[in-house]
């Protein structure tokens, strides 16, 4: 069977047509010659060819692709049941649409940041490393001397590469200048990753020498912005710092290194490429900040190389007691898919909800047309045809929800890079809708059109035909048991979620409102500087003198990073012989005169800095002063030594919060700092009114006075604070808007079965009404049933949500998972929901006249 | 409820058969569905009485296949017809139908009639 027949099916059965006609125009003549009439001779010849449809037909038949053809009818006559009930279409079709495209749009996102780093060549086999103490479980990066050691002594298990992850200043021709991410990294790097340049090559063993021009690989986007795209931008320089790069090579577009990625790098230099200053500090011992990851050979699992590296580790310590001992080494894959699979779960429960709904409107509609389907079966139709038929329908309707959907998820896509936080970086999100995401939506609405579509079209293709036939009123009640049983899963699910978001609501609250050992309300307005290039210096004092003279600003104030930005996190030992048996890691900001009267910190002994204090003034916080000598008290005045300083504690600070919100109670150390020079540091200055009112007068001020420092960030205590509080907002503004759209799907779930419920009983209401019940009787029985449901979906969701919150347990703060508020607003938001979803279906059954009740059957 | 069934096997043998009578009678010369029919009747001298109308299915059958071609002519009494003639395939597949139906034909005699072993 060819197909050029198929396609043409028609014109050649309007051939045979023809062709049957000229035999029977051909016998009929031969009729006549042997002596009929003509009337007789056509009907002879009639006779002779035999029915010419059914001939007809079966040429036709031969034509066809069996399921094709049938497929196509199926189409034909869904759109044809949708055009006479569009108002249920458009529900089922609206329905699914707003559930279908935030799972979309989830989904980018997802892909975006966390399942295409996962997907890079060789990804399951790349492990990060990291050294680990024994005792505390801290993890630390390794120092280029470890990472050494480790490449040759545990060369068996694979090949390890490593980079420090830094920013770069780049300047271009026209003087303007961004910061962007940047790797530096060693000279296996690109090979052992697999990863190919677009254009020109990228990085190899052979670029790891300290003479000549040092060179760089670029991103694809970094190639756009600054080269536009040019076809000759490798051979260009790149300024960076100050210094001349050459491009050999720009990468793919959307290249993805293993982990996850929200700050993906612009620019690849070798380790080699460092000053010679960076490369003293680089073959330190102590300098440990490289990134390391490890490609484990074919055939090496995962136990051996652990086994193998600890074995060098334990060699290490042993070698190296300074900055070894008692650490051991650490294997963790890295990029967690696990957040976003968990995203995508949580959006998921919403199209369940969607499906539900769906599937009751199938339902209601498969009994409508129970009439027809019973006079199909009467008339020969097989239950599989029936069902195929149905299937057809609802995936008709998915198809169509999934193209409204994926423009709903366009829509929500577009604003999401300006959400970005993290206003120092211009960060690239590159959220789209591509190709995977299309399989993805396709993929999601045939999922759906099944498990919505196979029950109703189960249900609706066996159905009781005699009875049906007869028209009699049909027994409803197993199908109304299972709408009723999806309407208790909605809800459900609806109370999971809103348990979910609750929580991380308070969780929100709770961390916005606390004490970060600082006043976040203060009038203060740092601004973070640095030089424009190595070697150059910030003349930190004669710019907090300019300052200090702007009318507005009370005081100025310095530190070298403020706390919870982020960086800055490395520990420094502490060793105290006598008094301390191991050494401390304590965290380390330096500090300038009245430090913490700008913040607003409280000491709880000693006092504030202020001019006369060199470097070897310090105030340690509570922690730090109860875990050393015992109690505040006892600290003022003791000595210590840090970073090969002597040190004296001059004053105890309040505990608070350093690198992150939820950070379990770090001892920690404010070294005086007295104002001068320096290659960064942040100005902390007092304003009288609102601190970013000032914003403009100040970042003035300061380019005039040092017209070559550059501002990278200047900001509010508070809106720094939000920064902090970015992944906690993020969190609850997710699960809440799930929640939302879940709820709001359930509602609409719970009005059409109370709805489906008044009408299924008017006559019974009938009767009622007509033996002498109230209204509050009626009521009662509209709604105890729905107060029931909502009852036992409640208690279903609330406990699947307790069992769940044990795993949330690391991102709340301050709230327990049993929190009565939570449950109590859940339970009124449901409780709520249901009320409207009743009323019009309540009014109505109110409004039901026994007369016209008793007579309609 | 009518059901699809399969055609019975006599009806198969039948189909195979018909095709080999169809492309016997177009060896002469190119033909239209009515002479075809009536052909393998005359020649049959009246034993097989195929029903005209499922000649058509059978020509439609052996078009597929490539082993006849069709073409729209002027028929005896300057009418259009469909004229079907037989292509080189149809000419070596009929070889090979005739041989395989002497083979049938010889095995069946040989179960029917044993004593007249035909050499």
């Amino acid at each position: 069977m060819s197909w050029t027949r198929f396609f043409r099916r028609r014109r050649w059965d309007e051939e045979r047509a023809r062709e049957l006609e000229a035999y029977l125009d051909a016998e009929t003549d031969e009729n006549m010659a042997r002596g009929m009439s003509p009337e007789e001779a056509r009907y002879a010849a009639k006779r002779k060819l035999g029915d010419t449809t059914r001939i007809r037909e079966e040429v036709y038949r031969m034509n066809t692709i069996g399921w094709l053809e049938t497929l196509w009818q199926d189409v034909r006559y869904a759109l044809r049941m949708f055009v006479k009930s569009p108002g249920a279409t458009a529900v089922a079709v609206i329905s699914l649409a707003i559930a279908i495209g935030p799972n979309c749009a989830l989904f980018s996102v997802v892909d975006s940041l966390i399942l295409k780093p996962l997907s890079v060549p060789g990804a399951p086999q790349m492990f990060s490393l990291w050294t680990c103490s024994d005792k505390k479980g801290q993890v630390k990066d390794l120092s280029y001397p470890e990472f050494l050691d480790y490449q040759a002594q545990a060369a068996e298990i694979g090949s390890f590469v490593a980079y420090e992850r830094d920013s770069a200043l780049l300047t271009d021709s026209s003087g303007h200048r961004e910061l962007v991410p940047a790797r530096s990294v060693t000279g296996n790097y690109f090979p052992v990753l697999g990863a190919r340049a677009a254009v020109g090559r990228t990085l190899g063993e052979n670029d790891a020498h300290f003479e000549g021009t040092p060179l760089a690989v670029i991103s694809y986007s970094l190639w756009q912005r600054q080269f536009g795209g040019a076809a000759d931008a490798v051979g260009k320089s790149l300024f960076m710092s100050g210094r001349a790069f050459s491009i050999v090579g720009i990468l793919p577009r959307g290249f993805r290194e293993p982990g996850l990625m929200i700050l993906p790098p612009d620019v690849w230099t070798p380790l080699s490429a460092y000053t010679s200053s960076q490369r003293t500090s680089l073959m330190r011992r102590d300098a440990q900040y490289l990134s390391t990851l490890v490609r484990l050979r074919e055939g090496v699992d995962l136990t051996r190389a652990e086994a193998v590296l600890k074995t060098v580790a334990k060699r290490l310590a042993r070698q190296y007691p300074d900055t070894n001992k008692g650490r051991t080494i650490v294997l963790d894959n890295p990029g967690r898919g696990a957040i976003g699979v968990i995203v995508l779960s949580l959006a998921g429960l919403v199209l369940l909800i969607a499906c539900a709904n769906i599937v009751g409107i199938l339902m209601a509609q498969g009994e409508s047309r129970r009439q027809e389907f019973a006079v199909r079966v009467a008339v020969g139709a097989s239950r599989g045809r029936l069902v195929r038929q149905l299937i057809a329908e609802s995936l008709l309707l998915s198809l169509a929800a999934a193209g409204v959907g994926l423009l709903v998820a366009l829509w929500l896509i577009r604003p999401m890079p300006a959400l970005n936080p993290i206003p120092i970086f211009r960060v690239d999100f590159d959220f789209r809708v591509d190709s995977r995401v299309l399989i993805y939506t396709l993929a999601v609405a045939l999922v759906t059109a099944l498990a919505a579509g196979l029950v109703p079209s189960l249900r609706a293709s066996r159905p009781d035909l005699v009875s049906t036939l007869k028209g009699d009123a049909p027994r409803v009640w197993r199908r109304f048991r299972l709408r009723a049983a999806l309407v208790i899963g909605q809800v459900a699910i609806s109370q999971f979620l809103l348990v979910g978001t609750g929580l991380l609501v308070r969780s929100y609250l709770e961390v916005e409102r606390m004490r970060p050992g600082f006043d976040p309300g203060r009038n203060v307005l740092a601004a973070f500087l640095i030089a424009p290039t190595e070697g150059k210096e910030v003349e930190f004092a004669r710019l907090a003198d300019k300052l200090r003279g702007l009318p507005g600003v009370t005081r100025v104030g310095f530190t070298d990073d403020l706390l919870l930005s982020g960086s800055g996190a490395a520990r420094h030992p502490v060793v105290i012989p006598g008094v301390t048996s191991e050494p401390v890691g304590v965290g380390v900001r330096t500090a300038g005169a009245g430090y913490f009267s700008i913040m607003g910190t409280r000491l709880l002994r000693g006092r504030d800095f202020d001019r006369s204090d060199f470097k070897s003034s310090v105030v340690v916080n509570e922690t730090m002063a109860r875990q050393i000598w015992g109690s505040p008290d006892a600290a003022v005045g003791k000595l210590f030594r840090m970073d090969g300083v002597d040190c004296r504690v001059i004053g105890v600070a309040e505990n608070g919060k350093y690198f992150e919100l939820n950070e379990n109670p770090i001892p920690f150390v404010f070294a005086a700092a007295p104002l001068g020079k320096g290659g960064e540091g942040t100005l902390l200055i007092e304003t009288a009114g609102p601190p970013l009112a000032m914003a403009g007068t100040v970042r003035k001020a300061i380019h005039d006075a040092e017209p070559d420092a550059l501002i990278m960030n200047l900001t509010s205590l508070r809106q720094s604070m939000r920064l902090s509080l970015f992944p906690y907002r993020v969190g609850a503004g997710l699960i809440g808007t799930i929640a939302l759209l879940g709820v709001f799907l359930s509602g609409v779930g719970l009005y059409g079965l109370v709805s489906y419920s008044v009408s299924r009983r008017t006559h019974e209401i009938g009767v009622r009404v007509a033996m002498g019940a109230e209204r509050s009787d009626v009521l009662t029985l509209v709604f105890r049933e729905l107060v029931f449901r909502l009852a036992i979906g409640s208690v279903i969701g609330f406990a699947v949500a307790l069992a769940g919150a044990q795993i949330l347990r690391s991102a709340l703060y301050g709230v327990s998972a049993t929190d009565p508020i939570g449950l109590t607003a859940a339970v009124a938001v449901v409780a709520a929901v249901g009320l409207l979803a009743a009323y019009a279906p309540a009014r109505r059954a109110l409004r039901v006249n026994p007369v016209d009740a008793l007579r309609e059957q | 409820m009518p059901k699809k069934g399969s055609p019975p096997l006599q009806g198969e043998l039948l189909q195979g058969t018909l095709d080999l009578l169809i492309l016997q009678t177009l060896v002469l010369g190119p033909a239209h569905g009515h002479t075809i029919a009536y052909a393998i009747e005359h020649r049959s001298e009246d034993v097989l009485q195929v029903e005209h109308g499922s000649l058509y299915p059978a020509l439609h059958r052996l078009e597929d296949r490539g082993w006849i071609a069709s073409f729209w002519g002027t028929s005896e009494n300057n009418r259009k017809a469909r004229y079907y003639r037989l292509t080189a395939m149809g000419r070596t597949q009929l070889a090979q139908q005739t041989s395989r139906w002497d083979e049938l034909v010889r095995a069946v005699n040989r179960v029917l009639r044993p004593s007249e072993e035909v050499s």
